[in-house]
């Protein structure tokens, strides 16, 4: 079960993982890729000069637009609103003046890497739930593949201090697998359960459907918040930023993450403040609605015990710290993650290297390595493609995420074409050259080279830059480090246990 | 490799995957009902068993992998979702039958 879980769902997983692993800094990403939205927030105009020159300049619906207020990670305004055609659109406004920022032309980490770690954007096919299930499967199946994985090391402490690197490549990778397996252990566990838990109401609808007569209800219920629908009456909105003074008040000091203003204009509308949580663990943001045209708090949150043990797993899992050692090493465990799938790849086609001539191993391997250093190829060729395409250029975004699998694609083409080690050393060879030139691409085309964001203390930018560099530096080594080519059937001892 | 541990692989892995989902779907439905009936606020009712009803899916689907027989690894999901489907139909709380 474990090598035939691992072989058929290590695919996905790695990209849920590898997906995951970047939207741990997201943010610090979408700043790399949008130069406009870089710096210091040198100063704050606040809500309401950012909503009134906001509103008149796009077109929102009758949907709540979202207010994210500019912060270390983030030093702009951001604008989340339905636009026509129910479109999810995004703008960013300039914190000093209250002045929109022209359209960024990318999806950016938070709209492109963030939703594949979890819907691997089948919505836009219009398979929304199809995504959620497929992920869904994938960590059920990554939970028994390590509790099977415990089961079947019964020499699990032996395990932990054991790498055999001058053995034979299976034996070390073999090694390799189980020490990385069994130090990220708790990480692994805590990391696929918290992320099934999150999506509880889409996996396990059965108690809901069985005790609510209608689901909706249950969501009122759980998460409660005044709810109305619009007078169709205009109406002034009141100031936001009083009602954000007097929210930071109700919390104890607490700081705004975000507000939502729902009918935004109608005598019916109504304000929701939710809470930072990157001082605690819990994404308990203790919602506060206030009325939209009088200013007056109309209720503040409060959740019963299942729902606050649930916003506590969610926070366990979407890790929103204000914390940078925590952060990374969420980042670095999550990559950690990744390599546990990428050696059990590898300990499965080492073990069968005597089928290498059969069309059969040859797509096995193909595909694992598309799953693996392709994906991380797409991912770089789409940072490259970012520095590249013009700023104006019409469907700017889509074309990114063109590269993206267009570069995903010609990995798993190439390894069919050049199987073996070949292919490895060759996609290995491309991904460092495609890291090294990302720092290169972002100085030339913003002036952002690496001594001057790190003379200006600009570790968001930098950071990028600096792993940029660490991949080249890994992928380059791993490029060396690979044993000679091998080609056909080979005839090697088997290695023992998997 | 002969067919027969390829059709008992799939048999197990198809009462490891839909069919302990339904018995612990059922079961965290039916301990909702229950908990509902006895006064239990429906958010509690619903969001507890919701929580825990991975961890039953894990265990019923590492069961079906290791139990002695095919017979077996069937029998105790299917049996179990039964039991918590007549629960759900006797005490109807939400109307879902």
């Amino acid at each position: 079960m474990h090598t035939w879980a691992g072989i058929l769902l290590g695919a996905l997983l790695f990209l849920i993982f590898f997906m995951g692993s970047l939207s741990v800094f997201d943010e610090e990403i979408d700043r790399w890729m949008m130069p406009d939205t870089r710096g210091e927030a040198r100063a704050d105009v606040g809500y309401d000069t950012v909503l009134a020159n906001l509103l008149p300049a796009v077109e929102v619906r009758d949907e709540p637009v979202f207010l994210y207020p500019p912060s270390q990670r983030q030093p702009v305004y951001r604008a989340n609103f339905h636009g026509p055609g129910d479109t999810h659109l995004r703008r960013f406004l300039d914190p000093a003046t209250g002045e929109l920022l022209p359209d960024q032309g990318t999806l950016g980490a938070s709209e492109f890497f963030y939703p594949m770690h979890f819907g691997l954007h089948l919505d836009h096919f219009g398979f929304t739930q199809i995504g959620y299930w497929l992920v869904g499967i994938a960590g059920m199946a990554m939970l028994a593949l390590l509790v099977s994985g415990v089961i079947i090391h019964r020499r699990i402490f032996r395990d932990f201090f054991t790498f055999r690197l001058e053995r034979s490549r299976g034996r070390a990778l073999l090694d390799l697998h189980n020490v990385a397996g069994v130090m990220l252990l708790p990480f692994l566990l805590v990391i696929t359960f918290s992320g099934i838990v999150i999506f509880s109401h889409v996996y396990m609808p059965a108690g809901i459907l069985a005790v609510y007569p209608d689901p909706d209800t249950f969501f009122h219920d759980a998460f409660p918040h005044p709810d109305r629908e619009a007078a169709g009456e205009s109406a002034q909105t009141a100031s936001l930023d009083t009602m954000a003074d007097r929210a930071s008040r109700e919390w104890g000091g607490g700081e705004l993450m975000a507000l939502g203003l729902f009918h935004p204009g109608d005598a019916n509308g109504y304000v929701a403040m939710y809470k930072d949580t990157g001082d605690q663990v819990s994404y308990r943001y203790e919602q506060l609605t206030f009325d939209a045209a009088s200013g007056e708090l109309m209720h503040h949150q409060r959740l019963g015990p299942a729902m606050s043990t649930y916003q506590f797993i969610m926070g366990l899992h979407l890790a929103k710290f204000d914390d940078w050692p925590l952060m990374w090493l969420y980042f670095l465990m999550g990559l950690g993650g990744c390599l546990v799938i990428a050696t059990g790849f590898l300990v499965w086609l080492d073990k069968r290297v005597r089928d290498a001539g059969r069309a059969g191993y040859r797509a096995a391997q193909a595909t694992a390595s598309a799953a693996t250093v392709g994906l991380l190829l797409a991912t770089a060729a789409m940072l490259a493609a970012n520095r590249l395409l013009p700023a104006d250029m019409a469907g700017r975004a889509a074309a990114e995420v063109w590269v993206f699998f267009g570069a995903w694609g010609a990995s798993l083409l190439f390894g069919l074409w050049r199987p073996g080690l070949t292919n490895l050393r060759r996609q290995l060879q491309a991904l460092a050259l495609l890291s090294l030139s990302l720092p290169l691409l972002n100085a030339a085309t913003t002036g952002d080279h690496l001594a001057a964001t790190l003379w200006r203390g600009d570790w968001v930018v930098a950071g990028v830059d600096l792993c940029c560099l660490a991949a080249t530096a890994m992928a380059w080594l791993g490029a060396r480090r690979l044993p000679a080519p091998v080609s056909g059937p080979v005839a090697r001892p088997a290695t023992s246990e998997a | 490799m002969s067919r027969r541990p390829v059709l008992e692989a799939v048999l197990r892995a198809f009462a490891a995957l839909p069919l302990a989902y339904l018995a612990a779907a059922s079961l965290a439905a039916a301990t909702g009902v229950l908990l509902a009936f006895a006064g239990v606020p429906k958010t509690e009712a619903v969001g507890w068993p919701m929580l825990g009803s991975y961890l039953i899916w894990l265990a019923l689907g590492l069961y079906a992998f290791g139990a002695r027989s095919v017979l077996r690894a069937w029998a105790v999901p299917g049996l179990l979702a039964l039991v918590a489907v007549a629960v759900v139909w006797r005490i109807d709380v939400g109307g879902m039958i």
